[in-house]
């Protein structure tokens, strides 16, 4: 049974398949702002599909060991982050600490792109490992902050199952985390403004510089499944799982609304500098993340 | 190969190198990507990175100077790669034949997939080239 989760539902297969979905909508809606026309629906299948078929390279001063195997660890915390989190929310399979155990996944993900990006003997990809790390330093501590709100307003339960029953959202500090909540998966997601790991036209392509064929196509599969798995988080964390078909509806349209506010950030934002970004989350956004915590001790 | 050949059909991804051009068959490059023209509903991108590039786009009359990288470039790219050079410079100099600098013409260097011959050409040119590099594919 456990291969089936992992592998066909809510894991790999499903939530690949999602991912390359939510990631066209990204796509064509930013060419939509842009007033395009933007790529068809199946075209991010199509590059995965053609990446493997390309001569993969590894170049020759890079730690080929390290090299090879980043790929898969960031690929395999995905898959793993996709089906603790799709069981819990489509299944309602628990299992002991899952919530502590995602936000575990979720900084394992950055780790192996940081691995993957310091083997690779590239400068640039050197210097988007180096504001991949500092980035995960920055955002983790909002983040856990943020999920912590919700913990609290469930009664101090760290099973996933209890936080999807209450809906954090309906309350002050609610609706404070969640948006404290958005920034932190724009930043996990590498979006603009925060897409300073990958700044394509300023590193061009960063961590990814040096990959391709089937290594490349794995890491925009996991990059695919993240655009899934980090807004679904989020939006079921703060709305709960309604029940009855209106309330599967509401979340359904909670999870659009969602990922419709990352794409509009993400296209009116210019690209921060590193160090405005570490400033805006250690001086700005922790601070206000511990306001909406202590505000959800006091039932706010 | 037919369905290989198919499925990078609808995803070339372009990697845009300049040999020494005089810079205007650039600027008509980058024009494709604005939205008056929008390669990207074709499926066809620009990369940053010869590493995940199909297509290598060359302009220029190919300098001495550049011309041990571009077939360092073409080295590095994973195969199968297209070479499509774009401005009459790659074929025949234009404006640099007589130049002491040039070590061009550009086939001399690597295998060139397609020419699509102008000073500058059209971007409506250089999207009808791509269309046959496309087709050329069947
Ligand atoms: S072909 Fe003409 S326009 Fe293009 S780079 Fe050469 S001289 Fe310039």
């Amino acid at each position: 049974m456990i291969a089936v989760y992992t592998l066909l539902f809510p894991g790999l297969v499903f939530t690949a398949f999602c991912g390359m979905i939510a990631w066209w909508i990204e796509r064509k809606l930013s060419a939509l702002f842009q007033h395009r026309v933007g790529p068809p629906w199946y075209q991010n299948f199509i590059d995965f599909f053609k990446l493997l078929g390309k001569e993969s390279i590894v170049p020759a001063d890079s730690a080929i060991i390290m090299y090879s195997v980043a790929p898969l660890i960031a690929f395999a915390s995905v898959v793993a982050f996709a089906t603790v989190l799709g069981s819990a929310v489509f299944l309602n399979i628990e299992i002991a600490g899952d919530l502590i155990l995602l936000l575990y996944l979720s900084s394992l993900v950055s780790t192996g792109i940081f691995l993957g990006a310091s083997a690779s003997a590239n400068v640039y990809a050197a210097i988007g490992a180096s504001r991949e790390i500092k980035m995960l330093l920055a955002d983790e501590l909002v983040f856990i902050m943020v999920v912590l709100v919700p913990v609290v307003k469930s009664g101090f339960s760290f099973r996933f199952g209890a936080v999807l029953n209450t809906s954090a959202i309906t309350s002050f500090s609610g609706v404070m985390a969640y948006i404290l909540g958005l920034m932190c998966i724009q930043a996990k997601l590498a979006l603009q403004p925060f897409d300073l790991p990958e700044a394509e036209t300023e590193l061009a392509g960063g961590v990814e510089i040096e990959y391709s064929g089937v290594l490349l196509g794995i890491w925009k599969l996991t990059k695919a499944m993240e655009f899934f798995i980090y807004p679904l988080f989020l939006s079921v964390l703060f709305f709960g799982i309604g029940k009855g078909f209106v309330g599967i509806l509401l979340n359904v349209l909670f999870y659009i609304l969602t990922l419709i506010i990352l794409i509009i950030v993400k296209n009116v934002n210019p690209r921060v500098t590193i160090d405005k970004m570490l400033n805006f989350f250690w001086k700005v956004l922790s601070p206000l993340a511990l306001i909406a915590l202590v505000l959800a001790l006091f039932g706010g | 190969m037919g369905v290989y050949n198919r499925i990078l059909k609808k995803s070339l991804w372009v990697f845009h190198m300049s040999a020494s051009p005089c810079n205007n068959c650039d600027i008509e490059v980058l024009d494709l990507l604005t939205p008056g023209y929008d390669l990207e509903r074709f499926g066809i991108k620009l990369v940053g990175s010869i590493r995940h590039a199909d297509v290598l786009l060359i302009t220029g009359m190919g300098g001495c100077k550049i011309s041990e990288r571009v077939v360092r470039l073409y080295n590095q790219a994973p195969k199968p790669v297209f070479v499509v050079a774009v401005g009459t410079c790659p074929i025949g100099g234009a404006t640099f034949k007589d130049s002491y600098s040039r070590c061009g013409p550009l086939d001399k260097l690597i295998p060139v997939n397609l020419y699509i011959p102008g000073c500058p050409p059209k971007p409506e040119a250089m999207i009808e080239g791509l269309l046959k590099l496309l087709g050329r594919l069947d």
